[in-house]
């Protein structure tokens, strides 16, 4: 059974007192599957509709119609609620209450034991990197970094098996940011089902198996990502022109040596594709060792800033149809393995999910 | 009803300096005021204020702080969170009002002018009608506006039908007078037990009155509650 239905989701606010300056479609026929254990982005421009199909998937928000079922139950069954774990964008944590108390309460409407709490509370605590000292102070006297990690640790009460992260890096610095890939993957690892609405496209790229683009309203497209393919991208690498530059031939030739693909040549830049990081170091290692004299190398933007950039929809993909283009319905796919594509025709949009990564592989 | 939800509750009313602040000013002039007449009267009037004090934004700022999105994440039904947020409002009330008239009663011992025991308790069951007839009645408020939007709702409720009651007195509107009592005894519903010191029993139908006032109100509140939309979006 599928984690995540939504099926047509319509969902306008009304503008103006009393509606008397119309509505506005926020959401207009979105329609979605995600398989437990998924990590699915959801990308889109400002007012897009992310935040309302959030709202809409934890039981904040009523559509005007569509069906949500979250492991085939109504999104406000208790039994639902005690398996969410949710993120706010807007850190609206008790500022009266101590990092520690906060945990316990959030422990104890969640329904988890008492004898357990202090334990429980105190491993989330450590697990998000926040020490004794920061547990015991007020809340209203954090940092919006200490913030954003102390509101992971809420999400995390009771290992939900949804969680909902609503711009979950956001003000986190780049340590806090390990420790948020670090449990994501363990949580992915572990079957947990995780929606993330976020900007942060090279995070998203990084963490999710699977992307949807929102805007205006309607899935504008999915992309699948492969398990670690944050790594695999396509270099930039700009050459002197002091110097005579290197046949692409010979480019070729070095790049081949070193494990990447040379991809072409734009005076004064060449292109190579590459695995991973390694790869990129071998490759950077390589061009100096056969005395290519570069001057800089970049690496391209990644898929889903072509894809931001792109507005999401390409012809090929265009809006989505109600009930179409749903992970569920088609059949399962292998990873893509190799590097990243370059160019914005390459996405595998509407193509099923991946399987969940084996544990670490991000 | 939810525990968890309820203990919280008193937890944060009771750290807020600002509301301990004005609970204090609530029930040491009426205490001074016992302490010079030596009467338990004085002390009386203190619980409707409390409750109102206590009760003030229960949920309207939940609502706009956000962190009412929290609390829904959790298995907490929304009836569970409103009659949580009235009992917690109740109990915070009630306990300082007792408190209170107890310490009164204390001062009157030492007075060598102790209340009778009947009169005691007339003033303590008075205080908790009192107490949880306007704690509901916030809550009520509460719902229908964010932040302490309810206590301006609740004084704007009062000065409107105060004025249409004195209105309906100068023109001799009697329709108008009955309707402002109507409006002001949902505002403060509590019961009178004033008859207890001589022995009678209490008026079934200003008990049934005050509990389907409450019922009312918290049906109405818990009405609107349910239809709120909880996203920034959404307001």
């Amino acid at each position: 059974m599928a984690a995540i239905v939504v099926e047509n989701l319509v969902k306008s606010y009304a503008r103006g007192l009393g509606g008397l300056g119309g509505r506005t479609v926020a959401l207009a026929g979105v329609s979605l599957t995600i398989e437990p254990g998924e990590t699915v982005g959801i990308i889109g421009p400002n007012g897009a509709g992310k935040t309302t199909l959030l709202g809409c998937l934890l039981g904040f928000l009523r559509p005007d119609s569509g069906r949500i079922a979250i492991h085939g139950l109504p999104v406000d069954d208790l039994a639902v609620r005690a398996a969410t774990g949710y993120l706010p964008e807007r850190l609206v944590l008790d500022r009266w209450m101590s990092g520690m108390a906060l945990l316990q309460f959030h422990h104890a409407l969640a329904g988890l034991p008492a004898d357990s709490r202090e334990a429980d509370c105190q491993a989330l605590l450590d697990r998000v990197g926040l020490d004794r000292e920061a547990a015991g102070r007020r809340v209203g006297r954090y940092s919006r970094g200490m913030l954003q990690r102390l509101a992971l640790a809420q999400a995390l009460v009771g290992e939900p098996r949804l969680l909902y992260l609503d711009e979950p890096v956001s003000g986190v610095d780049p340590a806090g940011i390990v420790v948020f890939r670090d449990i994501l993957a363990r949580l992915s690892a572990s079957g947990a089902t995780i929606l993330i609405n976020s900007h942060q496209l090279a995070e998203v790229e990084r963490v999710c198996h699977r992307v949807v683009f929102v805007k205006q309203g309607r899935v504008e497209a999915m992309e699948t990502m492969r398990a670690g393919a944050a790594h695999a991208r396509v270099l930039r690498v700009r050459l002197s022109t002091e110097q005579p530059a290197a046949a692409p031939g010979r480019l070729a030739a070095i790049a081949g040596d070193a494990g990447a693909t040379f991809r072409g040549w734009s005076a004064p830049d060449a292109r190579f594709a590459v695995a991973d990081d390694a790869g990129a170091t071998r490759l950077i290692a390589a061009l100096a060792r056969d005395g290519v004299a570069l001057i800089e190398v970049m690496p391209e933007e990644g898929r889903l800033e072509r894809l931001f950039a792109a507005g999401g929809g390409s012809a090929a993909t265009g809006a989505s149809p109600p009930g179409a283009g749903s992970a569920g319905e088609a059949a399962p796919a292998a990873p893509d393995a190799s590097p990243a594509p370059d160019t914005a025709g390459d996405h595998s949009r509407f193509m099923p999910p991946p399987g969940p990564p084996a544990e670490g592989a991000r | 009803m939810n525990a968890t939800l309820v203990r919280a509750f008193l937890r944060q009313r009771f750290t807020s300096p600002m509301r301990l602040a004005i609970a204090a000013m609530f029930t040491f002039f009426p205490l001074a005021g016992l302490a010079l007449t030596g009467q338990l009267a004085m002390v009386q009037g203190i619980a409707g204020p409390l409750a109102i004090l206590f009760a003030a934004g229960a949920i309207g700022q939940d609502v706009s702080s956000g962190t009412l999105q929290l609390l829904l994440a959790r298995p907490v039904t929304r009836p569970a969170y409103l009659v949580s947020r009235w009992l917690g409002a109740s109990l915070a009330a009630y306990g300082l009002a007792a408190a209170t008239i107890l310490l009164g009663a204390g001062v009157l011992v030492l007075r060598g002018t102790p209340a009778a025991p009947l009169e005691l308790a007339r003033v303590l069951l008075e205080a908790a009608s009192s107490v949880t007839g306007h704690a509901a009645v916030m809550i009520m408020l509460s719902t229908l506006v964010g932040g302490l939007g309810d206590l301006g709702l609740y004084a704007l409720t009062l000065f409107l039908s105060q004025m249409a009651a004195a209105i309906g007195a100068f023109r001799q509107w009697t329709w108008l007078q009955r309707a402002s009592a109507e409006v002001q005894g949902v505002l403060g519903p509590e019961v009178s037990l004033a008859g207890l010191a001589q022995g009678l029993p209490p008026s079934w139908f200003a008990v049934v009155s005050w509990a389907s006032t409450i019922t009312l109100v918290l049906a109405v509140g818990l009405a609107r509650l349910n239809r709120r939309e909880l996203s920034y979006a959404s307001g």
